[in-house]
């Protein structure tokens, strides 16, 4: 069992952190945004100093699962003193709303924005297992419902396969602008993600959402995982 | 537990059938079993029971041990709390399998059924005798007249518009019989039926595995609620060289799940079904009536299977409402080629009508089959029809004349025949009798059943509505 997951079930949680969560997909090729732990605002911004702006930061807390609807994400920082203003703000917001929440600290991370949004998850159906969903992100997902859906472990076909089964597949393909991702490099990750929840049957759910891919790369922005209770 | 696939396919096709606990006043597997092809004992010791048993002609025994010969099917009727004695009894008889039609087990959550389920599950997995149910109607094989209900001979004998026989696995014993009845009303031979319930011991896939290699069986389809072992179930439908359909029911009850990722609200487990069920090969239909609709087309599957269609009607409204209906579906309803159109203005009656395709055809066609035969072979030889010709066979046309109604109907037989080119009517059950005034209830429902009949004898399908063509067609090439 991957120390991640024994840590927790151990503890008796079942959802993992972006930190832990990020840090075991990454353990299986799945390229993610870095990201680092602040416990401090000097940590913040000491972290941040080493990185290229603008940056993002997201609270860090197993107590709070919706990050953003308690004021926990704070996109676009431009420098160091919105670091560490931002810092003590976003500290303060999220102890409003639960005065109990045991928060681990903030995570700081460069902004990625320029590329299309899309999502890659896994869901465990009671009848059929882990069942691995591809679809783009933000509105299509959201409000089209425009995803596909595979059993795990897929095969290279199927990996090749559910790209085209969306509607939105042309979007995907670099229709009207859209930047040319690599679809070679974006089935090896779905193959990755199929691999990992294979390897690892503790893992209840997996969300990736959203991956930004551009002409250049691929990136896991937000990762979450579910165990198994 | 082990189940043993030659004494599942014994169970299946038994030479000897044994009923325990039957009971009165309708005796209802005795009394299903009358025309049965082999020897069939009844078990009971209730006093009360036994006088109806033997009017039935029956031979009844007090004990399992003094039937003569090999036990092939066990059908248990008793009361719940006896049935652990009965599989104790059937063991240590040797019987090939089990039928269960006693229920009262876990699904009534009540602590005795619970136990009585454990006791029987212990019993069973020291064996490998197969076992279908609890609570359910067991086996119907037309074959051998093995029926589980009394109605399963309706229609059993009238002739078939399709060639394969369909064999049907139901979680309810009432699709069950409504599929064996309703299928053979449609033209469509029902070589099996098997209600298997609660399928704590043979599942849908132990069935599914059978049907796929079993002669008898060229098209599987199923009613389920849900799977025991999905991505067995799956295996199974890629291997299956046979089509298998699947009626899924509670379609939209599992929504409301916890949510605590976005995939998981995204995953309904009827849209993760469909699409997974789509992908090993299946075919997934949402009713009793798009299972048969379905089946009746499988058969032209050696036929032209393109997706652009000649549509015939006999007046213009009904031309632009089928042409609506296929092209929902996503058919393609192309020109014709020059020549085609040629050949068509030299007879085609284009005042009130129209022959662009879709065809607008009465007074074309009206009462000359002479002029159905030459729109026939126009589009038989187009090079544009890739697909099937959907014709609107409005009954006003048998009610003006019958004779002539049977010719149309032997001119498209023909025609199949000659192109293999599918052939499909229409027959709309709500304007059938436009036109005709006195007493129209009754005329209606008589001369739509009259004129179905025409047609299925002559194995030609017939849907009600131009939309249920369009979309059974639609799901029996996506196979």
């Amino acid at each position: 069992m991957h120390k991640i997951i024994n840590t927790a079930l151990q503890e008796k949680r079942y959802l993992l952190n972006e930190i832990e969560s990020k840090n075991l997909v990454k353990s299986y090729k799945i390229p993610v945004v870095s990201t680092k732990l602040a416990t401090s605002a000097k940590e913040a911004r000491d972290i941040a100093s080493k990185l290229k702006f603008p940056l993002v930061m997201k609270i860090v807390s197993n107590d709070i699962s919706h990050k953003s609807d308690v004021g926990g994400v704070v996109l676009d920082i431009g420098n160091l003193k919105e670091v560490d203003s931002n810092y003590k703000s976003m500290m303060k917001a999220v102890k409003k709303v639960n005065k109990h929440a045991v928060i681990q600290g903030i995570a700081v991370q460069p902004m990625v924005n320029d590329g299309i949004e899309l999502v890659i998850g896994v869901t465990t159906d009671k009848q059929f297992g882990p069942v691995l969903m591809f679809g783009l992100g933000g509105v299509f997902v959201e409000f089209m419902k425009d995803v596909s859906f595979k059993l795990i472990p897929l095969r290279k076909v199927d990996a090749k396969n559910i790209l085209s089964e969306i509607q939105s597949k042309d979007i995907l393909m670099g229709a009207r602008g859209f930047p040319k991702i690599d679809l070679i490099k974006l089935q090896d990750l779905i193959l990755n993600v199929s691999k990992f929840v294979q390897d690892n049957p503790e893992i209840e759910e997996v969300d990736l959402n959203p991956v930004i891919a551009n002409s250049k790369e691929m990136l896991a922005v937000d990762a979450r995982i579910v165990l198994k209770q | 537990m082990k189940i043993n696939p030659k004494k599942l396919k014994r169970m299946l096709n038994p030479k000897t059938v044994v009923v325990v606990g039957e009971k009165g006043p309708n005796y209802q597997f005795l009394s299903s079993q009358l025309d049965f092809k082999g020897n069939l004992y009844s078990v009971q010791i209730d006093k009360n029971e036994i006088p109806g048993i033997k009017k039935l002609g029956v031979k009844n025994f007090s004990s399992l041990d003094d039937i003569p010969g090999q036990i092939d099917l066990l059908i248990v009727a008793v009361p719940r709390q006896i049935a652990p004695f009965i599989a104790q009894q059937a063991i240590k008889r040797n019987v090939q399998g089990i039928h269960f039609f006693t229920a009262g087990f876990e699904e009534t959550k009540e602590k005795i059924g619970i136990d009585l389920q454990k006791q029987l599950i212990a019993l069973m997995n020291q064996t490998d005798i197969p076992v279908i149910g609890p609570n359910c109607m067991g086996i119907y094989n037309k074959n051998i007249s093995l029926r589980f209900h009394p109605a399963q001979n309706i229609a059993e004998n009238k002739p078939n518009v399709t060639n394969l026989n369909l064999s049907f696995l139901s979680q309810s014993g009432t699709h069950g019989v409504n599929v064996t009845v309703g299928a053979q009303r449609n033209g469509i031979n029902v070589a099996r039926a098997i209600s298997f319930g609660n399928a704590l011991f043979v599942n849908e896939c132990d069935l599914l595995e059978y049907l796929i290699t079993d002669k008898q069986t060229d098209i599987i389809a199923f009613y389920l609620e849900g799977v025991k072992d999905g991505a067995r179930f799956i295996n199974l439908i890629k291997k299956s060289n046979k089509p298998v359909l699947i009626w899924k029911g509670g379609r939209n009850n599992a929504g409301a799940r916890a949510v605590a990722s976005h995939t998981a609200s995204m995953a309904s487990n009827y849209v993760i079904w469909q699409k997974l069920i789509e992908d090993a090969g299946g075919v997934n239909v949402t009713s009793l009536d798009e299972l048969t609709n379905v089946a009746m087309l499988l058969n032209y599957k050696k036929y032209m299977i393109g997706e652009s269609l000649a549509l015939i009607t006999m007046t213009g409204g009904q031309s632009v409402a089928i042409t609506d209906a296929f092209e929902d579906q996503g058919f393609v309803i192309p020109q014709l080629t020059r020549q085609s159109y040629k050949k068509l203005s030299d007879f085609f009656n284009v005042i009130g009508g129209s022959y662009r395709n879709p065809f607008d055809a009465g007074s074309t066609i009206g009462n000359d089959v002479d002029n159905l035969q030459k729109i026939l072979r126009i589009i038989g030889k187009d090079k544009n029809i890739t697909g099937s010709l959907v014709i609107d066979m409005n009954t006003r046309i048998y009610t003006e004349s019958k004779k002539q109604y049977i010719q149309f109907l032997d001119a498209l037989n023909q025609f199949k025949a000659t192109y293999k080119m599918p052939v499909i009517i229409v027959i709309h059950a709500l304007t059938s009798t436009i036109m005709m005034t006195d007493n129209e209830n009754i005329t209606r429902e008589a001369v739509s059943r009259e004129v179905t009949q025409l047609a299925v004898d002559r194995g030609l399908p017939v849907f009600t509505s131009f939309n249920a063509a369009a979309r059974a067609m639609r799901l029996s090439v996506s196979h």
